[in-house]
C-alpha cells in the first residue's frame, strides 16, 4: 500500500528520539498464550452466531398501524370517561365549534346549569372588550 | 506498509479461512494500536478489536475496494477506539456524579507503568484527531497517506494535526526531552 511518493513528516534528531522513546515505553505486552485462545474462542463465537437484526422500519410501520388499529377500533379508550354521576359529558368526538368551546371555557356556569352572575364589573375592560367582539355581549 | 498478503489471496478460498488468516496477520498490531488509542487499558484494547474484527467480518460485502482491506480495517479499529472513549468518559462521568468516584480501571500495571501513565495522559489532552494521527504515524509507523485514510482526512490536515500533537506532547512531557537529549 505504501507507494514512493507517500511522505512521512520530517523530524530532527531530537522529536526522532523523543517519538522513539514514547513509541518504546507506551506498548502493551504481548497477550499470553491463554488469553489469546480465549479471545480468539470469543471472537469466533460472535462470529458464528446468527446476527440478529433489528429493522427498524418495519417495526416502526407495525407499532403505528397498530396504534391506528387501536385507535380505530376502540375509540373509546381515547375518550375521558364519565363519571356517572350526571354531570355534563365533553366529548371530543362531537361536532367541533370553536365558538361554543371558548364559550364554555369563558361562562362555565351556563355549561353545568348554575345560576349566571354578571361579573363583568370586576372584570379588565380589555377582557371586556374581547368579549363583545367575539361573543357578542 | 499495512500488510495486503491476505487481500490478494488466491481465489477459491473460504471466506473464513481468509478472515481467520488475517485476524492472524493483524491481530497483535491491531491491539497495540487500540491500547495506544483508549489509554493503555488492555481489556479494553481487546474489546475494541474483537468489536473491530465482527464489524469488519460482517460488512465485507460492503467493502468497496476503494483503501485496502487492512486500511478499511484499522479505519474501523480506530472508530471503535473513538467510541470506546466517549464512552467511557460518559461512564466516569455518571459514576462520579452517583457514586463520587471513578471507576476502578482494569489496567495491569507493569513495566514502568508511572511513566506509561504519563504518556497516555499527555495523550489524552490531544483533540481526537491529534491523537489518532501521532498514534498512527509516530508510534503505529503508517504513513500519512495510509493515517489520513484511516482517520478519513485529508494528508494535509493529518500532516498538521502531527505538528502540533508533537508540540503539545514534547511540551508537556518535556523532561522526557531532556533525557533523550542526553542520551
Amino acid at each position: 500500500m505504501t507507494e514512493p511518493c507517500d511522505e512521512r513528516p520530517q523530524l530532527d534528531r531530537i522529536e526522532e528520539q523523543f517519538v522513539a522513546h514514547l513509541a518504546t515505553h507506551y506498548v502493551p505486552k504481548p497477550m499470553t498464550p491463554a488469553r489469546r485462545v480465549a479471545w480468539e474462542a470469543a471472537l469466533w463465537a460472535r462470529l458464528e452466531k446468527p446476527r440478529r437484526r433489528i429493522r427498524l422500519a418495519p417495526a416502526l410501520i407495525t407499532v403505528m398501524v397498530a396504534v391506528v388499529v387501536t385507535w380505530l377500533t376502540w375509540p373509546r379508550l381515547f375518550i375521558p370517561a364519565s363519571s356517572g354521576r350526571g354531570e355534563p359529558h365533553l366529548s371530543v368526538t362531537g361536532t367541533p365549534n370553536l365558538g361554543q368551546w371558548a364559550y364554555d371555557l369563558l361562562y362555565p356556569h351556563e355549561l353545568t346549569g348554575a345560576a349566571e352572575r354578571d361579573e363583568s364589573a370586576i372584570l379588565p375592560d380589555d377582557y371586556r372588550m374581547i368579549a363583545q367582539v367575539f361573543l357578542d355581549r | 506498509m499495512i500488510g495486503e498478503a491476505v487481500v490478494r489471496e488466491p481465489p477459491g478460498v473460504e471466506l473464513e479461512q481468509r478472515f481467520r488468516l488475517f485476524v492472524a496477520s493483524h491481530r497483535e498490531r491491531a491491539r497495540r494500536l487500540a491500547w495506544r488509542l483508549v489509554g493503555g487499558d488492555d481489556a479494553a484494547a481487546e474489546d475494541v478489536v474483537q468489536d473491530a474484527f465482527v464489524k469488519a467480518y460482517r460488512a465485507l460485502d460492503r467493502f468497496r475496494e476503494e483503501a485496502s482491506l487492512a486500511t478499511w480495517f484499522y479505519r474501523i479499529v480506530v472508530h471503535q477506539a473513538h467510541d470506546y472513549c466517549r464512552w467511557r468518559t460518559v461512564r466516569e462521568t455518571w459514576s462520579a456524579l452517583w457514586q463520587g468516584k471513578l471507576p476502578h480501571s482494569t489496567e495491569q500495571e507493569a513495566g514502568d507503568p508511572l511513566l506509561r501513565r504519563r504518556i497516555a495522559n499527555a495523550l489524552t489532552q490531544l483533540s481526537r484527531s491529534q491523537r489518532e494521527a501521532f498514534v498512527l504515524v509516530h508510534l503505529e509507523g503508517f504513513s500519512v497517506r495510509e493515517a489520513a485514510a484511516c482517520m478519513g482526512k485529508p494528508e494535509g490536515t493529518v500532516k498538521s494535526h502531527l505538528h502540533r500533537a508533537l508540540l503539545a506532547l514534547r511540551s508537556e512531557l518535556a523532561d522526557l526531552t531532556a533525557d533523550t537529549e542526553g542520551e
